[in-house]
């Protein structure tokens, strides 16, 4: 197969897959881009206005106290890793290639808990990690985490463009 | 938030007619095949006529755009009730809870209840990716790692928690294909050794291939009627005694090792007048071993982090005994026909209790507890269910 081939049938298959994406979603990525501060050590998560509590996957009413006031609230980008997997198998032929994929479950300070890629196979649960995210080429937002001891924002820039372009 | 779980009990509700349509790895035939066959061997089963029949529940993965009403229609029933519950591996148990209430308050007379998918590759990868919409946003990203994902998770955190070995969910998965091995249905009967368990090939660290179910096609179903119908139309029964559900239990932050069973288990054993060491078996939902174990915990069986530790032979050490544990196979040695998964444990459990098992009776099986877990939404699962049959010849 040609690698124009290739890359076509991958952003076909990654195409059908961001085309699911609710409508809240896709909010949370531009939320992501227009906080121009892509790549750093803040975290925008879906936060309500009136309860003040945040919420991941964003959804259209806080599911706390069911207000439709929500914005986008600037976090610090700590959280605690709850658990880590190597992922061999997936549904998606897309990201066979890549496989295993490192992907972790992240506690964080938003009260939610964020599914992220990891950056190695140095973790260990309950370790504090640095969240970042990033929309991925779909306009979905994605995030990553790295050891925020081993990695300041400038490592986590390089390590987004390699997510970025796996994802 | 608490709920009023006093009223758990049911009083003269039988359980008739356990069926399993066999499991299929390959099929061009879509959901209504399955379940309709079902309905079919059911109705033969119980030599009933399917006039008789003005209750339908169904729960399938894989039947929309259809559903129970499509079926009415596809199988020529004019009905009283009819029901369908989405909620997965607790689909079963609560659709018992479901159709047992409305028995018991004269709605319908005789209800059949079906699980029941097909499994066609392409189709269920889809339908795995749009489970729900929190999925599609915050998991399917993360390489499309589906239930796998989400359960490798909570295996690692579990077994570092409570210093479980690979080698312990082993003895799981051992013990069930031991099981298996005399059931007629299973699709894997082949003996499984430990070395084979741990050597075969990762699916997601720390999941093997043999902590995984195997998708696949095919129905499980039965009866539900009031206990003196049973006896007036001399079909074997078993008696359900009590039920419980619970629904997002968990604490919302950390990694979840209880789902909801503990809230409303005292209530449940309660109803019966019973502890846990007067059930005779216990058929867990085990779409990974990790829960499974989960769930004879929760259910008081022993303490959390506990139950591979207490597995022998055929089930799990309990006040002197042993409590069989999933008596044919499960869905790990049996496969998972979708939603069908969580009627499995129900018409296993109602044949142990007939004494009409397919091939691996076990004697003075009295009372069973029959448990569904289902639905991951985000990051866990979210539906708890729980049931205690007993067989007829047990009660005062």
């Amino acid at each position: 197969m040609s690698v124009e081939n290739s890359n076509a049938l991958k952003q076909l298959a990654r195409t059908s897959l961001g085309a699911l994406a609710t409508v809240q979603s896709r909010e949370a990525a531009r939320a992501i881009d227009e906080s121009s501060q892509w790549v750093s050590d803040r975290l925008v998560i879906q936060c309500c206005q009136d309860c003040g509590r945040g919420h991941y996957p964003a959804r259209p009413l806080c599911p706390h106290c069911l207000s439709e006031n929500l914005w986008w609230k600037s976090y610090a980008n700590e959280g605690r890793l709850l658990s880590f997997t190597n992922l061999y198998i997936t549904l998606n032929s897309l990201f066979r290639e890549g496989a295993p994929w490192r992907i972790g479950l992240v506690a964080h300070e938003s009260g939610t808990n964020l599914h992220v890629f990891l950056d190695s196979d140095n973790f260990h649960i309950g370790q504090k990690v640095a969240v970042f995210s990033l929309s991925d080429t779909v306009g979905e937002a994605v995030f990553f985490a790295a050891d925020p001891d081993a990695c300041g924002v400038q490592g986590a820039t390089s390590l987004a463009r390699k997510f970025s372009m796996l994802t | 938030m608490k709920s009023n779980l006093k009223k758990l009990a049911h009083n003269g509700i039988a359980l008739v007619a356990p069926i399993t349509v066999p499991y299929q790895r390959k099929t061009d035939k879509p959901a209504s095949y399955f379940i309709g066959s079902a309905l079919r061997e059911i109705l033969r089963s119980a030599s009933l006529e399917k006039e008789m029949c003005d209750g339908l529940l169904v729960s399938s993965f894989s039947l929309a755009p259809d559903t129970v009403a499509s079926l009415a229609e596809a199988f020529d029933m004019c009905l009283n009730w009819a029901e369908q519950v989405p909620l997965g591996g607790a689909s079963g148990v609560i659709g018992l809870r479901r159709a047992a209430r409305s028995i018991e308050v004269g709605d319908a007379d005789i209800i059949a209840c079906i699980g029941g998918d097909t499994f066609i590759p392409e189709e269920f990868s889809n339908l795995l990716g749009r489970f729900s919409n929190c999925s599609i946003d915050g998991v399917n990203p993360y390489a499309s790692g589906g239930a796998n994902l989400s359960f490798a998770l909570l295996t690692r955190a579990y077994m570092e928690a409570f210093n479980i070995s690979r080698e312990d969910f082993g003895k799981l998965c051992i013990l069930q294909r031991g099981n298996a091995r005399r059931y007629r249905n299973a699709l894997f009967k082949e003996s499984l050794s430990l070395e084979t368990y741990l050597g075969a090939r990762v699916v997601a660290e720390p999941l093997g291939l043999f902590d995984c179910v195997m998708p696949c096609a095919g129905a499980e179903g039965f009866l539900m009627m009031r206990e003196v119908k049973a006896m007036e139309l001399g079909l074997p029964y078993a008696l359900l005694r009590a039920s419980g559900e619970r629904h997002n239990a968990s604490n919302p932050v950390d990694m979840p090792f209880s789902f909801g069973w503990k809230d409303f288990k005292d209530n449940l054993y309660d109803a019966c007048e019973i502890s846990p060491e007067e059930i005779d078996i216990v058929q867990v939902y085990d779409d990974y071993p990790v829960m499974a174990l989960l769930q004879l915990e929760e259910l008081g069986f022993c303490a959390v982090g506990q139950a591979a530790h207490r597995l022998s032979g055929s089930g799990l050490i309990h006040g002197g005994k042993t409590i069989h544990v999933n008596t044919s196979g499960g869905q790990l040695s049996s496969g998972q026909a979708g939603f069908a998964g969580g009627f499995l444990g129900l018409v296993e459990a109602v044949r142990q209790l007939t004494g009409s098992a397919l091939g691996n009776q076990f004697t003075h099986v009295k009372r069973a507890l029959v448990s569904g877990f289902g639905m991951i939404n985000y990051d866990r699962g979210l539906c708890a269910a729980a049931a205690i049959l007993e067989s007829a010849e047990n009660e005062c």
